[in-house]
């Protein structure tokens, strides 16, 4: 592959895999005796917080792993402490992995409130900080970040800047570095978690291109949003702040429930179908593979070279994307945006909400182990990009 | 949302897709009633404006903006905008060729990353903040010229001539003799390099700008040295910043000292209330300047609505036949139509009927009772006769007459009745002496005790809309859409009836607090503390003999115990933080509302319920019955929900 198409590179290549294969995969990389680990995950309430790392480890014990946990302080007021008895229990079980398999565990801390308010949310920016100041990150050979725990304030910006400093290395090096990104995934468990205290929304620091510059304010703006269940409340603060001439939604399909993008529809169709603006519906619903982030990334960037092709008579416009769908598919979200800001179109952008906390439903809380889940494993960047 | 396409209720005026046409035909003139105080100091003190969510703050200032000014100026003498036209003239922002004021608006919303930026000092993070924000303005104050001059924005700026502007440092690297495309150019990059500096730390442009004095920007927005076609476009800036509550504490401070040290006039500031101590934005810095110094205005919306109760009902009655004219489909001439704002008059017979057999023999031995019955009957027939009212409501105000008397009658059994009242000797002016409240009190217990609908019509929709004008806007939505579907295939249009409206009230009131409370943290806790409070204000409400008439509908904290819960130090206990985060929730999403008040020798902090949670308990829709609480049984009504026990602290 040549250097250019590296700009654009998941459109044409890329590698993903999961369950069965999630396992082969990681005993036929982790036979290299000289890698040298970094498994990255966060500190919360959801209990496939160390299903990834567990699953790793059962195919493989003798490759050399550091773990870095992200621990997000949400304040004192925060709706998740409801389940601290859960991030404990997580966090114990953490330790006694890593103690079985003789692992080093380095904590990192995120404020994720600029005050006692919760209003003001600043770990996107705090995650960032961390992640470009300080590169203990670098010193490993594969790295992979588990995100079944994490939020996307928190994925997003970590992600965006490992793929920044991992491919400016590998640019310039011949023994390249890896990035990995793990999921355990379960649309059932997802559904169960429901936000607390929806902030307003906002262009995602770092992620948010020329959407928050005044100066390009006039530019007219077309949202995509990912939709998922339960996120109306999510899809109206989003609405507001980005004001869009025109709404493109991205249903999830094929999905293993080949009912579950109509069920969105269902949940979502007051507000598509009321819309004031009268857009045309036939037109304005697409549809990505529910579990392959690849395919939404290339179905955003065609919609948006579309978009820009068509107003660029009218001085172009703004395109402004938002997850509110799996984690999986969220990845797409990311990439897309990464993509576009490397080739310097600064006219896409993430617009989105935070979250106080979390609650969990008793259903789940009372028998999580009776919920599947899927394991993914998504390359990023590193070896297979440059062969 | 509605299920009707174009509900003329379902949208926020201030929603930017209303056109400026729509939006300036649905603004009510009166509103502006508010400015009328503060008319002399108007354009020369910065004034803030507060209020909790949906009062009104930016469709208020959406209404200076130059799109708004230059539609309404264009359209003047067309009748739907006249009268707005006339009520913006008094405030001097005309002149005989369009608006004389330039509107620059911007919100505040994420300046507060700035401050999280612990990679830069604080001299650097404030450089920064105030250099987006003037670059921004300038922006913005480039926009409102393209606009009062009538061309394209940003495309046709260069027909914008600026000129040698006095007082401007030339080494400040803003452009003078130039374009208003030059001085675009020129913002962008400053925007620009701050928002870098802000993400990245360093500039990404390749020259870079050196961040002018932030007064010297402001020498910028003055009127001579702008022209376009050789003619003047303004004569002088208004600056409004939305969302001030989202700027950090650090932020407020250096901003409100920057407008009160320099004797900036004409900036607007809009901050939006959700905290226990309503802490207003040059609060911030007023400690620290001196008494000479502090020329800054006030406006709190909600206050102001509140003290002003007859005209709050008169301008939201009044936006809302604004916004019934834009349903053609229907066309009606006042939302009232729309409602059967009376029960019938055979209601009303058949209750008095049934009110004499119960309450005559009571009074019968009580001669000062009997007397203001016998006294007061043809007073209300001659009354209703001579003002020419419909016969119906004589036999309202019969009834509730005679329900007040009940009332006044169980007062005395409790020992509570003025002994004035009671004397044989009543006269006329003893009789009209009998507070309304408790006639308020009687109408309620009446329709409550004969289920009776109690909440329908017009003027208790207002009442029901708890000062806020978006809570009337969603009610009014949702009877026009009842109102709509009723008379889909109907030739002749017939009215809600009070139980129709009624149950539809009923129905928002619990999907308010569900939908509310369910987005919210400690559900559970929320849940228990509003319904303790409705229970106990129901208890109170529904005695014989109307203590607090005609009821109470809310609960009442000392000043001293407010600022035990602000304080925060190590010693502050985890309840109060807990009660604190929670009251904070409600108060932030307007299910509780604050007033301070002075009773018995004290201070107090009155958290009523949002009227439309009244309609859920069954309770009084006036303000002003409250009962006194301590923390304690606040903290127990959310643990264990309500108990008499501990009742009144």
């Amino acid at each position: 592959m040549s250097s250019l198409n590296l700009n654009y590179k998941w459109r044409s290549i890329n590698f993903m895999c999961k369950n069965e294969k999630f396992d082969i995969f990681w005993k036929e990389l982790l036979k290299e005796s000289k890698r040298k680990l970094l498994f990255i995950l966060g500190k919360g309430l959801d209990h496939r917080m160390c299903m990834g790392l567990k699953k790793i480890l059962t195919v493989d014990t003798n490759t050399k792993i550091d773990c870095v946990l992200i621990n997000y302080n949400e304040g004192d007021n925060s709706p998740s402490h409801k389940h601290d008895d859960l991030i404990t229990k997580n966090y114990k079980q953490l330790l006694s992995l890593l103690e079985q398999n003789g692992i080093n565990i380095i904590e990192k801390d995120i404020e994720m409130i600029e005050d006692e308010s919760g209003r003001k949310r600043s770990g996107t920016r705090n995650i960032r900080e961390l992640f470009m100041k300080d590169l203990f990150y670098m010193d490993y050979s594969d790295i992979i970040i588990d995100i079944s725990a994490m939020p996307y304030s928190i994925y997003f910006p970590a992600i965006q800047i490992l793929l920044i400093k991992l491919e400016g290395y590998n640019m310039s090096n011949t023994i390249k570095k890896n990035l990995f990104v793990v999921i355990s995934e379960s649309p059932k468990y997802d559904a169960n978690i429901n936000s607390k205290e929806i902030v307003q929304a906002q262009f995602m620091f770092g992620l948010e291109g020329n959407l928050d510059t005044h100066s390009q304010s006039h530019l007219p703006k077309i949202w995509l949003p990912i939709l998922g269940e339960k996120k109306l409340v999510q899809f109206k603060e989003i609405q507001k702040l980005v004001d869009p001439i025109d709404i493109c939604y991205i249903l999830p399909f094929p999905s293993k429930n080949p009912r579950r993008g109509d069920s969105i529809f269902l949940e979502f169709k007051e507000i598509m179908l009321n819309d004031k603006q009268k857009r045309n519906l036939n037109n304005q619903i697409l549809y990505a593979a529910e579990q392959d982030p690849f395919d939404l990334y290339r179905i955003l960037l065609n919609t948006i070279e579309k978009y820009e092709n068509t107003l660029k008579l009218l001085c172009g416009c703004q395109c402004v994307i938002s997850a509110l769908s799996s984690k999986i598919l969220s990845l797409g979200v990311l990439l897309t945006v990464y993509s576009c800001h490397k080739n310097n179109k600064n006219n896409v952008g993430i617009a989105y909400t935070e979250a106080k906390g979390y609650n969990i439903t008793d259903e789940v809380l009372n028998n999580p182990n009776n919920i599947e889940s899927e394991h993914f494993a998504i390359w990023l960047e590193g070896e297979c990009y440059y062969k | 949302m509605s299920i009707y396409d174009n509900n003329p209720f379902s949208y926020k005026a201030s929603n930017k897709n209303i056109s400026d046409n729509q939006f300036l035909s649905l603004f009510e003139p009166q509103a502006l009633d508010l400015l009328i105080n503060f008319k002399n100091s108007l354009w020369q003190n910065p004034i803030e404006i507060n209020s909790v969510p949906g009062s009104g703050k930016t469709t208020f200032l959406r209404l200076f903006t130059p799109e708004s000014l230059v539609t309404l100026y264009q359209n003047r003498n067309d009748e739907i905008y006249n009268e707005l036209f006339k009520k913006l003239s008094e405030f001097n922002i005309f002149n005989t060729k369009g608006p004389k004021k330039l509107g620059i608006y911007t919100s505040m919303a994420n300046y507060y990353l700035i401050d999280s930026n612990h990679s830069l000092n604080e001299a650097m993070r404030n450089t920064i903040f105030f250099s987006l924000l003037m670059s921004r303005l300038v922006i913005s104050f480039l926009k409102g010229l393209c606009i009062l001059s009538k061309i394209n924005y940003p495309s046709e700026l260069s027909d914008i001539k600026i000129l040698n502007i006095a007082n401007l440092n030339p080494e400040s690297g803003i452009p003078i003799n130039c374009t208003g495309e030059d001085l675009f150019l020129w913002a962008s990059k400053m925007e620009k390099q701050a928002l870098d500096l802000n993400i990245y730390g360093f500039s990404k442009e390749k020259d870079e700008l050196r961040f002018p004095h932030f007064l010297e920007i402001l020498n910028l927005f003055v009127s001579p040295y702008y022209l376009y076609n050789k003619r003047l476009i303004f004569e002088t800036v208004l600056i409004m910043l939305d969302e001030v509550d989202t700027l950090t504490n650090n932020q407020i401070t250096i901003l409100s000292r920057f407008l009160i040290k320099n004797r900036v006039s004409n900036w607007w500031l809009s901050k939006r209330i959700e905290a226990l101590d309503k802490a207003e934005i040059f609060k911030h810095y007023s400690g620290t300047i001196s008494k000479k110094e502090r020329d800054f205005e006030t406006i709190n919306l909600d206050d102001y609505w509140y003290n002003n109760k007859k005209l709050f009902n008169k301008i939201v009655k009044s936006i809302a036949n604004r916004r019934i004219k834009e349903y053609p489909q229907k066309p009606l001439s006042r939302f009232s139509l729309c409602l059967q704002n009376n029960l019938s008059t055979d209601t009303w017979m058949g209750i008095y009927d049934n009110l004499k057999k119960r309450i005559i023999p009571k009074i019968e031995n009580i001669d000062s009772l009997n007397n203001i019955y016998k006294k007061k009957i043809p007073q209300i027939e001659k009354e209703l006769k001579k003002s020419q009212k419909s016969t119906k409501n004589i036999y309202f105000e019969k009834s509730k007459l005679l329900r007040t008397i009940e009332i006044l009658y169980d007062r005395k059994i409790r020992g509570s009745f003025q002994t004035t009242l009671i004397d044989n000797k009543i006269n006329d002016e003893e009789i009209r002496g009998i507070p309304s409240n408790i006639g308020n009190a009687a109408v309620m217990k009446i329709c409550f005790e004969e289920q009776l609908p109690y909440y329908f019509g017009i003027d208790r929709v207002v009442q029901i809309a708890s000062n806020n004008i978006e809570q009337f806007l969603y009610i009014c939505e949702k009877l026009f859409d009842e109102y709509l579907t009723k008379n889909l295939l109907r030739e002749h249009s017939v009215v809600l009836t009070p139980d129709i409206q009624e149950s539809i009230i009923k129905h928002l009131s619990n999907d308010f607090l569900q939908r509310n409370i369910l987005n919210l943290a400690n559900e559970i806790e929320l849940q228990n503390l509003v319904d303790a409070i409705g229970k106990l204000s129901k208890i109170e409400t529904d005695k014989p003999n109307a203590p607090y008439a005609p009821g109470v509908n809310g609960v009442a904290i000392s000043l001293i115990d407010v600022e035990r819960l602000n304080r925060e130090n190590v010693l502050t206990r985890s309840d109060d933080k807990k009660l604190r985060s929670i009251l904070h929730s409600c108060l932030s999403s307007n299910i509780l509302e604050q007033r301070q008040v002075r009773c018995k020798g004290s201070d107090w902090l009155v958290l009523y319920l949002n009227r439309l949670l009244c309609v859920r308990f069954g309770l009084p829709l006036d303000y002003g019955g409250y009962r006194e609480v301590s923390l304690r049984t606040l903290q127990n009504w959310t643990k264990y929900g309500f108990t008499m026990r501990g009742k009144g602290g």
